[in-house]
């Protein structure tokens, strides 16, 4: 119950700073012309400035919304593309299955990140939508292995059989049977995986192909504040603290997911 | 009126392709009527359960029936149909209770909808109906406040009660033959009393057909109506059960019945037979029983003896103490 709570606390708060956050705080690319750069939280700078003497709470609140829309739009399409396919191929026997197996185990080949530049090559310059669906269509081989690893270790449960001996169909069987076991180690992966969406869009920002400077994203203030380390702890700080925040929310609200589910316990 | 299960020459084969076919079923034979608790009594491995498996068609993939097998439900013969014409009979026409009821029980699914999927899977039906058929079908099979019980996940339950919720989505398609597969290998002594009482009565009243498989025989006892003995993928004497216990024929099932404990037997020592059940590839010639037997006569090591029809419905095969024994 406590859990529920904490979840529901955290996702709030990250949603309340996404939402209003922008509109309370301060304009995150007035640059401090009172040679206010660099300097450390005081009453005037919550969360103090950066090195262009830029307010950090303002940018960290205009941040939450591209980053964590970014990360949302990412997890959701890797998630439902990576339950889709890892079911079929693990939860079934048959040519399809085979080629979905191949299919997952080729995109595992490729590196992420290579294959992002090759889109953005071709695709061109990108908006936070474009940013969030492409590293959706990207992260989803990780979850289709995990869903067909655990599809196919339920397949053959007893319970999969039962239901066959009482006529239940093969499509009606992968999903009422197979598919939601497979949810709990997916629920985790895709917690996890928005950790990993918020640092590599920072990433591709440093490519020079995710959101450009100076726009705001947590990403891209972890990596600008990397050269600040000792004489600014504060730039780091602040959004290391948002992401775990984001991540810690999203972890416990899929624990709270999952118990809602009641995934085989015991 | 013919019985609804006729099985003529069953034989499950493991076909393998460097060595010769196992054949873990041999040429099996019988029948079960409406409102008749037929137990099928064999020890493990010697092809009870493939039977089971094999009567609604969920033999691995690695095992085909033999070529002469008929599997004749309500004048259909079943032998041979794939998987999409097989599935009106299963769950609606006949339906199977599997041995661990834990395992085989969705762990993520609340009952009622499991007893739901049952329910809908041959037929659509509204929702509110669907709960009050599931609610109704666990006040049949004796679940204490099934109104409340009908939203429990399956771990909240024991063993027993998870039992008879099988025993529930068994019933909600109506089958008009319920295949029991050790129903009760997996509970307690005292809930195993309760469970066979509880499928006794549910044949009564519907009027369904049982096959009750399962390795012990002091289970049938007092509520099968006939036991078919089955040793090494044959059956080797088949007989009304009150006959069988009184009066056992073959030498297998008087060993059987000698190593059960009895109430009356005083202090005689319990007498268990000697040997082991020899795996399907290692099945002796003739009677598969005589190198364990201790009545066995030269004839047995050479020619298999047949299930020959004697009186009272009571047939053993059996060279020395069956009928075949003056041909």
């Amino acid at each position: 119950m406590r859990t529920r709570h904490l979840a529901i606390g955290l996702v709030t708060m990250l949603a309340l700073l996404a939402v209003i956050g922008p509109l309370v705080t301060g304009d995150p690319y007035a640059a401090g012309l009172d040679g206010a750069r660099l300097s450390a939280p005081s009453w005037q700078h919550l969360l103090g400035t950066d090195q262009f003497g830029r307010d950090v709470l303002a940018r960290l609140g205009h941040g939450a919304r591209l980053s964590l829309g970014i990360a949302t739009i990412a997890i959701g399409i890797a998630a439902c593309l990576g339950l889709l396919l890892g079911v079929v191929a693990g939860g079934t026997h048959g040519p399809v299955a085979a080629i979905l197996s191949r299919g997952i185990d080729l995109a595992l080949a490729l590196p992420r990140v290579v294959v992002l530049l090759v889109l953005v090559a071709v695709l061109g310059t990108l908006g936070p939508i474009g940013l969030g669906l492409i590293l959706g269509a990207t992260g989803w081989p990780t979850i289709a292995r995990l869903t067909r690893g655990e599809a196919q270790a339920i397949r053959h449960a007893p319970h999969v059989t039962a239901a066959r001996a009482l006529g239940a169909t093969p499509f009606r069987r992968l999903m009422r049977e197979v598919l939601p076991g497979t949810l709990p180690p997916v629920m985790v992966a895709a917690t996890l995986g928005v950790a990993d969406v918020l640092l590599l869009e920072a990433g591709l920002s440093f490519l020079g192909i995710g959101i450009r400077p100076p726009t705001p994203t947590w990403g891209g203030m972890l990596l600008e504040a990397q050269p600040y380390l000792a004489s600014a702890p504060w730039l780091l700080l602040a959004p290391a603290v948002a992401l775990i925040t984001a991540t810690a929310a999203a972890t416990i609200g899929g624990d709270v997911l999952r118990s809602r589910f009641r995934m085989a316990q015991e | 009126m013919t019985p609804p299960l006729i099985v003529r020459d069953l034989r499950v084969e493991f076909p393998r392709p460097e060595d010769p076919t196992v054949i873990a079923v041999d040429g099996i034979a019988f029948s079960v009527d409406r409102g008749e608790l037929v137990a099928l009594v064999g020890e493990s491995g010697c092809g009870k359960s493939l039977t089971a498996l094999s009567l609604l068609g969920l033999l691995p993939g690695s095992a085909r029936l033999g070529p002469d097998t008929s599997i004749t439900f309500q004048g259909e013969e079943l032998a041979g149909l794939d998987e999409a014409a097989y599935r009106p009979f299963r769950g609606a026409r006949m339906a199977m209770v599997f041995q661990d009821p834990t395992a085989s029980l969705n762990p993520v699914m609340r009952i009622g909808s499991q007893i739901g999927e049952a329910l809908t899977a041959h037929r659509s039906l509204p929702p509110a109906k669907v709960r009050e058929r599931a609610i109704a079908l666990l006040t049949e099979v004796g679940i204490a406040d099934p109104a409340r019980r009908v939203d429990a996940w399956p771990h909240q339950l024991s063993g027993g009660m998870q039992q008879r919720v099988m025993l529930a989505i068994a019933l909600a398609g109506e089958p008009e033959l319920l295949i029991a597969d050790e129903p009760t290998t997996a509970l307690d002594v005292t809930v195993q009393a309760q469970i066979l009482e509880l499928l006794d009565t549910l044949r009564t009243t519907r009027g369904m057909a049982v096959l009750l498989i399962t390795h012990d025989l002091g289970i049938v006892a007092g509520r099968a109506d006939r036991v078919l003995v089955m040793y090494a993928g044959r059956i080797v004497e088949s007989a009304p059960t009150r006959d069988l216990f009184r009066a056992p024929r073959h030498p297998y099932t008087r060993g059987l019945l000698r190593s059960l404990p009895r109430l009356e037997a005083g202090t005689e020592r319990l007498m268990p037979i000697q040997g082991t059940v020899p795996s399907p590839e290692q099945w002796p010639s003739g009677c598969r029983f005589h190198p364990r037997c201790p009545l066995r006569i030269a004839r047995c090591a050479e020619a298999a003896p047949s299930l020959e029809p004697g009186a009272s419905r009571h047939h053993v095969a059996c060279w020395v103490t069956g009928e075949g024994r003056h041909a």
